[in-house]
C-alpha cells in the first residue's frame, strides 16, 4: 500500500471513531435525562446536572487522554479505552434504577427541594467514569493523527469537527426518534454495542496497516 | 337555505371557539413551566394555559357561587367518592386554581386534603384569583408530583383517595403516565382505596394509559368521555352495578350535599372497554406520552 493510501485510511478509521464516540456521548446524555426524571423530577435542573456532569466528564476526559496520549501514543490503548467504557454502558441498565433509589433515599426522600442535589449526585455516579473515559478519544485521535502530519491545527481541528458532528446526529435521532421507537436501555445496549464494533475495527486494521508501513520502511 | 344555517352554525361554533367577546383579562404572565392567563367572564373566572399556540382550560370558578364545579371534568373527578364515602385523606396532584381542592376540602371538612403542585406561580394565582385559600384540612405542597408520591412511599404515608390531575393542557408529564408511577399511587393507597385519573379519551395516548391502568389495578370505572375520561382505579376486585353506583350517589347527596347531582355523574357511568387490551403500555423506559397525545384516536 502506497504511504499517503496508508495515511487515508488511517485519517478514515479515527474519523469513524471520533464520530461514534461523538454520537453516543450525546445519546447517552440524552438518554440520561429520560433516567433521572422518574426520581428526580422532568424539571430544567434535572438536565442541567445531565449536561454539566457530561461537561465535566469531557474536562476530565480531554486533560487525561491528552496525557495519556503522550505516554502510550499506541492505537490498542485508544481501543481499550472505549472497550471499557462501552462496557460501562451496557451495564447501565442493570444497575441505574437501583442507583436512583440509593440516591433518592438519601438526598431526596426526607428533603424538601433535595431533588435539584440529588440528580447532580446520580448523574455523576451513573455518566461520570464512562464519559470521562469517552472523553479521552479526541485528543488521543488527535495525537495519533499527529505524528502523521505536519498541520496539526488543521488535523484537530478536522477530527473535533467531525466528533462533533457525532454528537449533533446522536442527540437529534435519540431525542427525535429512538425514545419513541424504543425503550432506554435497547439504546444504551445498542449504543454500547455500536461503541464495541467500531473499537475493535479499529484495533483490528489500524495496527495492521503501521506494521505494514515499518515492513516496507525496514 | 341549507347554506344560511351551516354559516350560522360556523359563526356560531366560532364564537364558542373564541374568548366569548365580554371575557377581560386579569392576569398574564409567563411562569417557570407555562404561559398563563386569567380571564373573567360575568362571574366565571377562567386559568388558561398556552402550549404551541392553542389554549387549554385548566380551571375555572364561580366567584358568586365558588362551591359550583364549573368544569364537568371537576364534577365527575367526585367519582372517587362513591368507592370511598368517608375518606380520611385525600391527594390531588395538579392544583390549578385550586377549585377541586377546595370544594373537596369544604365537603369533606374532617378529611385531609393534601396538593401537589409543580409551578408556584399557579399557587400564587390560585390563591390572588381564585378564592383559593389553603390551611385548615387543605395543604399544598410545591413539587414535582412524582418526586412527592415516591417520598410518599418511603414515609409508608397512606391516602384513601388520589386524584391525579396533572396531565391537562397541551404538555404531559411523561413520568406521570408510567406503570412504576401508578405503582407508587398503588403504594400510598390505604386498603380500600381509590386512584382517580383525569384522561382524554380523543388521543392514542388514551389506549396506552387505559392498558397501563390495566396492568396495576384490578377494578376500573370510567366516567364521561369525549374529552374529558375520569377513570377511577381500585386495587382489588369490586364489582358495582350503576344501579348501586347510583345508590351510593344518592346517599352522598343526601349527606354531603353537593353544589352539583353525585347522580348526575353516575349517568355519565361508561362501562364499555373502549380500547384495544393487547398493546404496548407505558413504561419509565418507554414513554412517548406527548408523541402520542399529539396523535388522534379515529
Amino acid at each position: 500500500m502506497a504511504e499517503d493510501s496508508i495515511a487515508k485510511m488511517r485519517s478514515i478509521l479515527l474519523v469513524m471513531l471520533v464520530f461514534v464516540c461523538g454520537w453516543a456521548i450525546l445519546s447517552i446524555e440524552i438518554l440520561g435525562g429520560r433516567i433521572l426524571t422518574p426520581f428526580f423530577g422532568s424539571d430544567v435542573y434535572v438536565w442541567g446536572s445531565v449536561i454539566g456532569v457530561f461537561l465535566m466528564s469531557l474536562a476530565i476526559g480531554y486533560f487525561l487522554g491528552g496525557k495519556l496520549s503522550k505516554r502510550f501514543p499506541k492505537p490498542g490503548y485508544l481501543s481499550a479505552l472505549i472497550l471499557v467504557a462501552a462496557a460501562m454502558v451496557a451495564v447501565l441498565p442493570l444497575f441505574h434504577v437501583k442507583v436512583n433509589n440509593v440516591v433518592f433515599d438519601v438526598m431526596v426522600a426526607e428533603t424538601l427541594g433535595g431533588e435539584r442535589w440529588g440528580s447532580l449526585m446520580a448523574a455523576t455516579v451513573l455518566f461520570l467514569v464512562p464519559m470521562t473515559l469517552l472523553g479521552m478519544v479526541s485528543p488521543y485521535a488527535v495525537q495519533l493523527a499527529a505524528t502523521e502530519l505536519v498541520s496539526v491545527g488543521e488535523k484537530a481541528g478536522m477530527l473535533y469537527a467531525v466528533s462533533t458532528i457525532g454528537s449533533v446526529l446522536g442527540c437529534l435521532m435519540t431525542s427525535f426518534y429512538f425514545i419513541l421507537w424504543w425503550h432506554t436501555d435497547r439504546i444504551l445496549l445498542q449504543t454500547a454495542g455500536l461503541l464495541v464494533f467500531v473499537a475493535l475495527m479499529f484495533a483490528g486494521l489500524y495496527p495492521r496497516m503501521a506494521s505494514e508501513e515499518k515492513g516496507r520502511d525496514g | 337555505m341549507k347554506k344560511q344555517i351551516a354559516f350560522l352554525l360556523a359563526v356560531g361554533l366560532f364564537l364558542v371557539g373564541k374568548e366569548s367577546p365580554c371575557s377581560r383579562t386579569l392576569y398574564e404572565g409567563q411562569s417557570l413551566y407555562h404561559y398563563i392567563r386569567v380571564e373573567e367572564s360575568g362571574t366565571v373566572r377562567t386559568l388558561r394555559f398556552r402550549q404551541k399556540g392553542i389554549s387549554y382550560d385548566e380551571s375555572k370558578v364561580d366567584t358568586a357561587e365558588p362551591m359550583r364545579l364549573v368544569m364537568r371534568y371537576s364534577r365527575l373527578m367526585f367519582a372517587g367518592f362513591l368507592f370511598v364515602p368517608e375518606p380520611k385523606r385525600v391527594l390531588v396532584v395538579g392544583l390549578g386554581g385550586g377549585t377541586l381542592s377546595g370544594v373537596i376540602s369544604h365537603y369533606f371538612p374532617k378529611a385531609k386534603v393534601d396538593s401537589v403542585e409543580l409551578d408556584p406561580e399557579v399557587l400564587k394565582i390560585a390563591k390572588n384569583y381564585f378564592l383559593f385559600r389553603d390551611g385548615g384540612n387543605l395543604r399544598v405542597y410545591i413539587r414535582d408530583g412524582r418526586v412527592h408520591i415516591k417520598s410518599l412511599v418511603r414515609r409508608k404515608a397512606k391516602y384513601d383517595i388520589i386524584m391525579l390531575d396533572a396531565f391537562r393542557g397541551g404538555y404531559i408529564p411523561y413520568h406521570l403516565t408510567t406503570k412504576e408511577f401508578l405503582q407508587e399511587c398503588r403504594n400510598i393507597l390505604a386498603p380500600g382505596g381509590v386512584v382517580v385519573a383525569n384522561l382524554w379519551d380523543t388521543s392514542r395516548l388514551y389506549e396506552y394509559q387505559r392498558r397501563t391502568f390495566a396492568r396495576v389495578f384490578e377494578s376500573h370505572y370510567a366516567f364521561g368521555g369525549g374529552g374529558n375520561k375520569i377513570l377511577a382505579a381500585i386495587p382489588r376486585k369490586v364489582k358495582l352495578s350503576k344501579k348501586e353506583l347510583s345508590n351510593r350517589a344518592k346517599e352522598l347527596q343526601k349527606k354531603r350535599e353537593f353544589s352539583f347531582q353525585m347522580t348526575m355523574v353516575v349517568e355519565e357511568y361508561d362501562p364499555r372497554i373502549d380500547y384495544p387490551t393487547r398493546g404496548q403500555i407505558l413504561v419509565d423506559g418507554h414513554a412517548p406520552a406527548n408523541v402520542l397525545r399529539s396523535q388522534p384516536l379515529r
